[in-house]
Parts: structure tokens; sequence; C-alpha cells
């Protein structure tokens, strides 16, 4: 085939570059598991077509007797999945630890709107917010001022008819999501392909030209943790089950009309394409009660590897790890603390990236709205988190009882600094000058609070995880994946 | 020139060249502008990472935070970037001024109000802004900050920002050169502090003022790659365009108000308008910020009944008289459609945006005199007039030799209540550099 030919055939694993007059036909397949536990499921995918992206897994969990008992606010369904990879034959083509705590950072760039119109039904994700029209602390409900903003959950059409209760947050109006969300109602979510395996954004996988089995194996959280629900007081988090009745995958896979898909195996029977997977480097970091043993206020210089890749992003946070019970907290675990306020005075956070033996910043970065910023700029995207909730600050001078975010006061709440309230403080590094790492790899330094307030954390292990985006390559030789870093 | 130019990508950060030496600034205190040098350097600017950052802290008087309990307040539309007033780029080298940007808060309270939701201020402009749409929010989290009010603990003052500083060089997709032998010859960016009393709303408080701490600029470049920097060196001249923002002041203070300007643009893309009392700005008993509609009194609207755009004596825009609503029906409350829809198509084609904190609730034609006309649900009233003239080829049209740009309004102001106008015009420009000077032909 000459290379005239060749540059007729789209390239059809690159989602949008298929010609917009090209017709396809989309066949469905609803897969159950080839092996389910109570903590693994593997599916295995038919080597038919091209593997659509938006293929989804659904999932929910049994209808229990629980009450106010809901999946985490800031991840929804995904608080389930522990780990999840995709592999041919024996090639792990993609694979990200941590899910959860991962998906927690990819959640935040999610439009309110959109997590209110859509994902609470898709995926149980919650974070929307809204004016809470509280003429001041205890007061009544205004037309015109907003003493603070709270998370809209539709509870508000509830109590349309006793607005006093609502707007002071009085009961369950403010902070708990519709009925139909709680896990008594045993209600199915569903999770997309290119949500847990991010590559397939852009990247739709030629399943006809793969002579192996391709499948897509799920890590589960264990019930034990508590990690899998949220509930307004301790009572049943670790007996919370998936069901596994209902737990399938609707694979749609794309066909090309005529001869349009024998033309590109023919024109491909061996094809790389560049791909980028995540790579979780974790370190336990212990807050104490003194100034002496506690990371707090000193610089962590952490080795987050990297050595001899070419690393596009580096994504990071302190998880909340080392709750004894994270059910209680309306993020679960799943959230990135930022130092606490200690006399309402906030607690900076400087950082910088070290490698190939320059810093990635001219001076170390210590500015909150720089810090988010930098994630605006790595990321290509705006996170939709209000300032109180990504770095603490903005509080105001309201008493205790009425702060800033509803949560404050109510049972799934920030008492115990677990809350909304600083809880999803991510940074993120763009390694930009076109470099591949050295054999020292990454070095990420960082500093959390003041060097006298050991208290801006609560007193136990909290867990730095930080994932380096790596690019890597993946070859298709005459139905035989492979994969290797670029 | 295409903004994938291919070299090494790095940051910088730029300390201001004439703050004190505590690193606080303040209108008040005799620093009224802000100096930055981005000096001369064979490297491209990126102009949309550019960002200033810091911290601001507001004060009731010398040193004492404000509190929720004082009536002390900045624009709930802006946040931090009220407090810009002026943004000058000029070149480092020769000193030609590249783009000069007035009345930016002005133009800021519009622009964000038209390409930005409400939910957008509670998440993203809150963080690197302050911005929060609504007064008492606004209020509570950014003005009454207590951070850094308590010595214990403290680690710094005030509200942290990192702001875009919207230009029309610096929003370009274009890198800007800033070598002395094919580029501009570095950049100065020069910031006019807005004056206190027009920043801040506080009826009461005559001392009150805002305080920058710990100023910065940001950005990325690029440094071209070997080969792309010998063919560079050889370059004599080159050139860049970009859209740029052209701001005029006028008053008005009559039921047929006539605004008549000479541009001298050839390439204008889209002209908007807002207004306010002349006696609110710069006057601390009032929100200097406030895009309200002509007004009487602090309690009669002087409606806007009929509308023309002219260009040189002739219609340009729609070829018909616009009247509005109110025209037929005097106690209607409800804004006027196609002023709204004419309004928001000079920011973004109407049928392309997606979003916008104009709604019923911030363009009813009602006015509550309540706490000096701030008493408004979420970020206030957005009252404005505007027009688009190229929304297709993005060539714009011309208003140069005598074809002045012109405005006619029938409104119902009867009484001697001056209103300030703002306009502002949105152009394509073209920046050429030799290694000589610059010339901006716009």
């Amino acid at each position: 085939m000459s290379d005239d030919d060749r540059s007729k055939i789209p390239d059809l694993i690159k989602i949008g570059s298929t010609q917009s007059d090209m017709s396809m036909e989309v066949d469905s397949d609803i897969l159950d598991p080839v092996v389910s536990s109570d903590n693994f499921c593997r599916f295995v995918l038919n080597n038919k077509g091209f593997l659509h992206s938006f293929s989804a897994i659904s999932i929910g969990l049994k209808a229990t007797a629980a009450t106010e008992q809901f999946l985490p606010y800031g991840i929804g369904v995904m608080a389930l999945i522990e780990r999840c990879a995709l592999r041919v034959g024996q090639t792990t083509i993609a694979e990200i630890q941590d899910f959860g705590s991962y998906m927690a950072y990819r959640s935040v760039f999610n439009d309110t709107d959109t997590n209110i119109e859509r994902e609470t039904y898709l995926t149980s994700r919650g974070l929307a917010y809204d004016f809470n029209y509280l003429n001041g602390s205890g007061a009544k409900y205004s037309d015109v001022n907003a003493s603070n903003f709270y998370l809209k959950t539709r509870r508000e059409v509830d109590n349309i008819g006793d607005i006093p209760k609502l707007y002071t947050g009085d009961g369950e109006a403010n902070s708990l999501p519709l009925d139909e969300l709680e896990t008594s109602a045993g209600s199915e979510f569903r999770i997309q392909l290119s949500q847990l395996f991010p590559f397939l954004q852009t990247n739709q996988l030629p399943l006809f030209m793969i002579d192996q089995q391709v499948s897509i194996e799920l890590f589960f959280t264990p019930k034990a943790s508590k990690k899998r629900v949220i509930e307004s007081a301790d009572a049943s988090a670790d007996v919370a089950e998936i069901d596994f009745n209902n737990i399938r995958m609707i694979a749609d896979y794309i066909y090309y009309d005529g001869d349009i898909m024998e033309q590109y195996r023919n024109a491909n029977r061996v094809m790389s394409f560049n791909y980028v997977d995540y790579r979780l480097n974790k370190r336990t970091l212990i807050a104490t009660a003194s100034n002496t043993d506690t990371f707090v206020g000193k610089k962590q210089i952490l080795d987050v590897g990297g050595a001899g890749r070419i690393v596009s992003k580096v994504i990071s946070g302190l998880y909340e790890d080392g709750m004894t019970n994270p059910n209680v907290s309306v993020l679960n675990v799943f959230q990135a603390r930022c130092p606490k306020t200690i006399n309402n005075n906030n607690q900076r956070v400087i950082t910088n990236l070290r490698y190939n033996d320059h810093y990635l910043y001219p001076l170390d970065r210590d500015n909150y709205a720089i810090h988010f910023n930098d994630v605006i700029q790595s990321s290509g995207d705006v996170p939709h988190l209000p300032r109180q909730v990504y770095s603490n600050e903005g509080q105001g001078s309201l008493s205790a009882g009425a702060g800033f975010v509803a949560f404050n006061d109510q049972d799934i709440g920030e008492q115990d600094g677990t809350g909304l309230s600083g809880g999803l403080f991510f940074n993120c590094y763009r390694p930009n000058r076109n470099e591949r790492i050295n054999s020292r790899g990454l070095e990420l330094e960082i500093t959390y609070g003041g060097t006298t307030n050991f208290n801006a954390f609560e007193t136990r292990n909290y867990t730095h995880k930080t994932w380096l985006e790596i690019l890597r390559t993946a070859t298709l030789d005459n139905g035989t994946f492979s994969q290797d870093f670029a | 020139m295409s903004s994938n130019v291919n070299g090494r990508t790095h940051y910088l950060e730029i300390q201001p060249s004439n703050v004190k030496s505590n690193g606080k600034v303040s209108y008040r205190d005799g620093n009224p502008v802000i100096e930055f040098i981005i000096g001369e350097q064979n490297t491209y600017l990126l102009g949309q990472t550019l960002r200033l950052a810091g911290n601001i802290q507001v004060y009731k008087t010398d040193d004492t935070y404000a509190t929720t309990a004082d009536n002390i307040n900045v624009s709930p539309k802006l946040g931090m970037l009220g407090a810009i007033d002026q943004i000058v780029l000029s070149s480092q080298r020769n000193k030609s001024v590249i783009e000069h940007i007035r009345h930016f808060g002005r133009w800021a309270s519009s622009y964000y109000g038209n390409v930005a939701s409400k939910g957008e201020t509670l998440t993203h402009l809150n963080e690197t802004t302050g911005m929060m749409a609504n007064p008492l929010a606004q209020k509570i989290s950014f003005t009454a900050n207590q951070n850094g009010a308590s010595q214990t603990s403290a680690e710094y003052d005030g509200n942290s920002f990192c702001v875009p500083l919207t230009t029309g060089l610096l929003s370009s997709s274009d890198p800007v050169p800033l070598s002395a032998q094919w580029g501009i010859g570095g950049l100065n960016l020069a910031l006019h502090l807005t004056p206190d009393s027009q920043f801040l709303f506080a009826p009461t408080l005559g001392n009150a003022y805002y305080e920058l701490s710990n100023l910065k600029l940001i950005c990325e470049v690029v440094e071209p790659a070997v080969d792309e920097l010998s063919r560079l060196m050889s370059q004599s001249s080159g050139a860049m365009s970009y859209n740029a923002i052209t701001s005029y002041y006028t008053s008005i203070n009559s039921t047929f108000a006539t605004i008549n300007f000479n541009l001298a643009l050839s390439n204008v893309l889209s002209v908007f308008l807002n207004f306010i009392p002349s006696n609110y700005l710069n006057n601390l008993a009032y929100d200097g910020f406030q895009t309200t509609p002509l007004m009487n009194n602090a309690t009669e609207i002087a409606p806007i009944t009929q509308m023309v755009i002219t260009r040189g004596g002739q219609k340009i825009g729609f070829e018909y008289n616009l009247d509005a609503n109110v025209r037929d029906n005097a106690s209607s409350t409800i804004a006027d459609p196609q002023l709204v829809r004419f309004y928001m198509n000079a920011f973004n084609k109407f049928m392309d945006s997606k979003k916008s904190q104009l709604s019923p609730h911030t363009t009813f034609r009602k006015l509550n005199a309540t706490s000096a006309n701030t008493h408004y649900p979420e970020g206030g009233q957005y009252f404005g007039l505007g027009i688009a003239f190229d929304n297709v080829s993005g060539d714009g049209v011309a208003f140069q030799s005598g074809n002045n740009f012109g405005v006619n309004l029938e409104t119902g102001l009867t009484n001697d209540n001056p209103h300030a106008t703002f306009i502002f015009v949105r152009s394509k420009q073209t920046l050429a550099f030799t290694p000589n000077g610059l010339q901006v032909v716009s």
C-alpha cells in the first residue's frame, strides 16, 4: 500500500479524527464478570470492533436497612474501587492504584452544576455549592444576603414550606442528598471506562485487531475499612456490600462501514501509539502532639520516582488515611488536607519540585492562590472548588456553628478537621523543560504549616500520595500487544 | 507566529521594582503604581500564563482589621480585581507604550458577569480573585478575613490572590517575543492602583484602606531551540496581532443622551457601555463598581426606551430604532431582552454563550435604596449596553476618517443626576517591532 493510500485511511483509534460523514454502527454487549469475589471482579471483552471509551460498568451497593448512609460526596461510586487494571494478555496496559484518592483529584474539575444535574445520578458525586441566604448567624432567611454557602442537594425542595428550618441547617436539609441516593434504596451507578483508564479519553482500542484476551480487573475497597460509604453516625459502614447480582459491563463496540476496517488493519499491522499512565508513590507522615516529632512545619523532601521517564504531570495531596471512623466524614478518606487555621490564621504550604538538578520554580511556591493556579496550568482545566474548600482561606469571622461552609455544624462535618473545609487541597506540577528525568528521579519538596504550629493537623497518620503521569508507548504487532515506557 | 514555539519552557517569578522595604503596598501610603520589569531576553513570553499574585488585606483604620461587624465591603463582582485601576504595558528597551487599559475595574465588573457563572464565582474565581457573587458573603469571606489579625501563629496577612492581567497583548495565544533583536525588547508592566475610596464601600469608615503584600508576577517563557534562535537572530522585524481593549469615558444627564467618539480604530469587533451615577465614583459611601441602570434617584429608574448605534451618522449593528419594552409598558420590571442579548453578544457570540450571571435576579428593573443601592441578590445589578460588529470574520469594522462611533439613547433621565458612562471597545490591533522601535497599528 502506498503512502498516498495510507493517508486516506483515518486514524480510527484517535477519538475525533474520523470524518463527520463516516457512518458507523454501535453494538452493545451486556457482560457479566467472569470472576467475582468480595474484593475482586474481572470482565473479559469480546475482540470485535473498536471499544467505545464511554462503555461503562454499572455497580451499586446492596439495599440495607441503614439510614442516612450514602456514597462519599466527592467521588461517589468510585469509592468502591481501590485499584483498576486494563490487561491485554499478560501485559498491563494501564493501572491506577488508590483509585478513589486519584478520583478525588479528578472529580474537582466537574462543574458544580454538572455534579448536581448529572453526576448525582450517574456516579453519586454531589459536590455542588450555592449561597445560603441566611442574614447572619441565627438570623432569618434573607432574599439578598447570603452569610455562607452550603452544599446544594435538592433537599431545598423538600423543605420549601419550612424555609427557616432549611436555612438554619436544622436537621438534614443542608447536608444530605436525596433519598434515592441512600444505600437503603439499592441504587446503581455507572463508571465509564475512560474514568477508570484516562488514556481512553483520547484513544479507543481496536479490539478486532488484538488476538489476546482483553480484560478489565477491579479490586474493591474492603468493606471493613469503612471507606465505601459515609454515614451520619458510625453504624454499619463496615458491612456495606456490593451487589454482585447487578454488577455488569455495558460494552459498546464501534464498527465502520465498508472496507475501512480491513484497510485499517492492513495498514496498521504494526502500530504504536503514546498514552499516559499513572504511577503512585506513597509516604506516611505522622502528626504528633508536639512540635518536635511531627511533620508539620518541617520540609519534607520526597523521592517520588520517575527516573528515566518522561513525566508530564505530578499530582500530590496529603490524604486522611489515618482516621478511625472515616465514614462519618463527608468525603470519607478521599480528601487531601490543607493545614487548619490557628487563631483564624491560615498556615502556609511551601513547595517546589526538583529534577535534573534544577528546581521547577525559581522560588518556592508559598501562596495558596498560586498553588491553585498551578493546578489549573498543570491540568489544563479549572478546579471547581471554593476557597475555603481548597485552602481554608476566607473563613470570615463568624462564630462557631455558623462557619462558612454549612457543614461545619452538621453531623457529617468538620469538627475533627476531616470535613469539607480545607478538604480538597491538591498540588500539581508540570515539568515543562521537555527533559527526560535523570536517574535521581523527581524530588518533591513540601512544607505543611508553620514551624511552631503542630496543631495545624490532627494527631494521626497521614499518607502523602503522589501520582506521576508518565508517557508510555503501546505497540500492536500482528495482534500481539506490548507496552513500554516512552 | 505559532503559539507552539519549539523550545524549552521555564518559569519566571518577577518581584516589583518599586516597593518599600517591608514589601507592602497601598494607595494610601503613597504607592499608587507598582512596576514590574520582564527584562529583554531571547525568549518568548507566554502571555496567557502571566499572573499577578500576592496578598490583600482590608483595614477599617490604621492597622486594624475590618470585621463582619463593620460596614465595609468590596465589590462582589470583582474581589481583588477592583484594586487594579490601569494596566500599562510598554517596551523596556525604548519605553513605547504597547497597551494602556484604563478603568480596568469598571471593565472587569461587566466582563466577569457576562462570561462567568455564579458557580464559578463561588469556586475557581473565588480562589484566584477572592470574588464571591453576594455582598454579605463577599464581606465575610474577603473583606473581614481575619487571617493575620492575631499575631499568635500568624504566617501572612489577608487573602491570597493570583489573577490574570486581562489585556489584549497578554491574552493573545501568540507568544510575546522579549528579545531586543527580534522582539519588543523586554516588557515593563505598570499597575495603577485604585484609590481606597473607589475600591472600598465603607460609608461610616472614612479611614478605611487596603494593602497589598508579597507581590510578584509569575509567568512562563520559552527559550527557542538553537536552530530556531539562529533563524530569529537574523530576523530584522516582526509583528503580532491581538484583540485589544480600549476605554473611553463620558457622562450623560439628559432624556436624549448622545455619545459620540472618534475611536480611530480600524478593526472594531464590539463595544459595550456600563453606567453608574457619577457621585457613586470615588466615594466611600457607595460601591463604585456597580453597573447600575440609569437612575433618577435612589428609588426610581430612568429607563432607556430607545437605542440607536451609528457609525459616521449611519445606523450600524441593527438597521432600526431599538425600542425597549418599557417604551410600551412603563411599569414593566422585566429587562428588555434585545438590550440584554446585544449586551451579552458584545462579549461572546450569544448563541455560544454557555454561562453568565445575567438573570432575572440581576437585570430586573427595580431599585432597592437600602445600603446605598447594594442590597441585591447574587452579584448585584448587571446592567449595560453593547453591540458586536463582527462575530464572523474577526476583522471588525473601521471607525476612522471621521466615521465616529455614536450611541443615541432615549432615556427617562429627568432629574439632574449625571451618570458616568464607561465605553470599552474590543478591536484587532497589530504590534510591529524592529530593533529600532515599536509601532501599534490600530
